[in-house]
């Protein structure tokens, strides 16, 4: 299999405190990993130094097999993030907030006057799969929660990428929204494109994992588990008891 | 009114300011650096107190170090998020005492003419400034017409921009150049301290009622020239300087657009009960 990327012994600090260590993992085209973790085990953090987000201390990241090269310039790669990231000071319509990752310096300028019919029909299409076509031209800000994820998942959708990082998607989301996200990811995975999702809890995303990592740790966090979501029942065995206390919330709900 | 040549050329200046302020000040806002545009009035003084005491043109210097404030801004502001606002502080205030000091070196010519530039006149705005004015313009709006895509990407969400391989800082410092340009550009006839108030208030004003980032930008548009404009006109009648008329009537507009927001909402749930 080729890989999307491979991480090497990636070591990153948050201010000042070391939170990973030692990290090593691959993840493989066309493949939905879970990644999980109680809080604080720095799943989001490991994710954000993945997309250069934040600054790692040590170790190699390197994206589709090419060292060296920024991701970027392949414009595959959209993080789908937890909540808005406060879009509130001046309106913003659902159309212009799901464009906004449209824009890239891969694209010539000029593109983005020129083929404007064409980038309308893309971000309709996003909406599309998301099923928040109505709400094209509504405040961001005005949507309820469930549909703020829905919109955050098509601005990934219309960046063209085939490489999500999906941070929680459905923390605080009601059932109904959690199933058509779930819709939503299943038909990405089954278009061919590489998840990874951040949770600390399986139970909803179990149908969609082929893949689980879980990282924790006392105070500096590294993998714990990595292998088939079925594996980690495992940790109920006796010897892995001490490896349950830091797989948290991850290990506690595949306990019941 | 407008038939005296002074007066020609201030109303170009006026509607160069009205348009291209707000259209900058839609970032700002959106980036929450509303306060930023009035950081680079303060050091732009800096650079007309340097121009009173080495002869050269006020416009040109305080351009150069206006820009230069901005770059250094933003390397201050990327570099430390905790300590960089007390950084701004002084930055800012280091401004304003060096130009006015700066001035007043100068002798008396400098402190007089101080005044018309703090708060806009529109006498002064002399050939050579429409020229640079709308040389600083044309590349200006040429940047805009280039790069809005971008600012407006890391003004709704920098982690998403980076993901998007846009340099955010790069983009950042040349939106807070574009502020400085727009700051000078305005000092003739709103004045450094106000200037950044058309930045600022036609936007608030526009963001009442519109629902997107595209109709807030036209409609604080629209806003600020009938501000800059009518404020000239004010000043053409009166004794009232320019920029605080302009400034008063950015605010009027922005008051009744919010007190009829407010109106229609309350009416609307009163509806639905």
């Amino acid at each position: 299999m080729t890989s999307i990327v491979d991480v090497h012994h990636l070591e990153v600090s948050v201010e000042g405190t070391k939170v990973l260590r030692n990290v090593s993992l691959a993840i493989e085209r066309g493949t939905c990993t879970a990644l999980l973790g109680a809080n604080g085990s720095g799943k989001t953090t490991f994710v954000r130094a993945l997309l250069g987000l934040q600054p790692a201390d040590d170790g190699q990241i390197i994206w589709f097999n090419e060292p060296g090269v920024r991701y970027q310039s392949h414009n595959r790669v959209a993080l789908v993030p937890q909540l808005l990231p406060g879009v509130v000071s001046v309106p913003i319509s659902v159309h212009e907030f799901v464009a906004s990752s449209m824009s890239t310096p891969n694209h010539r300028w000029l593109w983005r006057y020129t083929a404007r019919k064409s980038r309308a029909a893309r971000v309709r299409a996003a909406l599309q799969d998301v099923d928040l076509e109505a709400k094209e031209y509504r405040r961001i800000d005005a949507l309820s929660g469930g549909e703020q994820r829905r919109a955050l998942l098509a601005r990934a959708i219309a960046s063209g990428a085939d490489v999500f990082f999906f941070d929680e998607p459905l923390a605080g989301v009601d059932l109904l929204h959690q199933e058509r996200l779930v819709v939503a990811m299943q038909q990405l995975i089954a278009n061919g494109a590489t998840v990874v999702i951040v949770a600390h809890e399986l139970e909803a995303i179990a149908g969609l994992v082929t893949r689980a990592v879980v990282l924790g740790g006392t105070g500096e966090c590294s993998v714990l588990y990595d292998g088939g979501p079925e594996g980690i029942p495992g940790l109920r065995s006796h010897e892995d008891h001490h490896l349950h206390e830091h797989t948290g919330d991850a290990g506690r709900l595949l306990d019941i | 009114m407008f038939n005296a040549d002074f007066m020609q050329r201030a109303l170009i200046a006026a509607m160069i300011v009205g348009a291209m302020a707000p259209l900058i000040g839609v970032f700002l806002v959106q980036r929450r650096l509303a306060l930023l545009g009035d950081g680079m009035g303060h050091i732009a003084l800096t650079g007309v107190g340097i121009s009173f005491l080495t002869g050269t043109g006020p416009v040109a210097t305080a351009l150069v170090v206006a820009v230069a404030g901005a770059v250094l801004i933003e390397v201050i502001r990327t570099r430390s998020r905790a300590a960089g606002d007390l950084a701004l502080a002084l930055l800012f205030y280091g401004g304003i005492a060096g130009g006015v000091l700066l001035a007043s070196l100068a002798g008396g010519r400098g402190s007089t003419s101080l005044n018309a530039y703090l708060f806009g006149s529109i006498s002064t705005v002399t050939h050579t400034d429409l020229y640079i004015l709308g040389g600083t313009t044309a590349v200006s709006a040429l940047v805009m017409l280039v790069f809005a895509p971008e600012f407006l990407s890391i003004s709704i969400d920098s982690d998403n921009a980076v993901i998007a391989g846009i340099r955010v800082r790069v983009i950042g410092t040349l939106l807070a150049a574009l502020a400085a340009v727009t700051v000078v550009v305005g000092m003739r006839v709103v004045g450094l301290l106000l200037v950044s108030a058309i930045m600022i208030v036609p936007v608030a004003a526009a963001q009442q009622w519109a629902d997107s980032f595209r109709t807030t930008a036209i409609a604080a548009v629209v806003i600020g020239l009938a501000a800059t404009v009518s404020g000239l006109a004010v000043s053409s009648y009166t004794p009232v300087p320019p920029g605080p008329a302009s400034v008063l009537f950015a605010l009027g507009v922005f008051i009744v657009a919010a007190l009829t927001r407010t109106a229609m909402r309350a009416i609307r749930q009163r509806g639905r009960i």
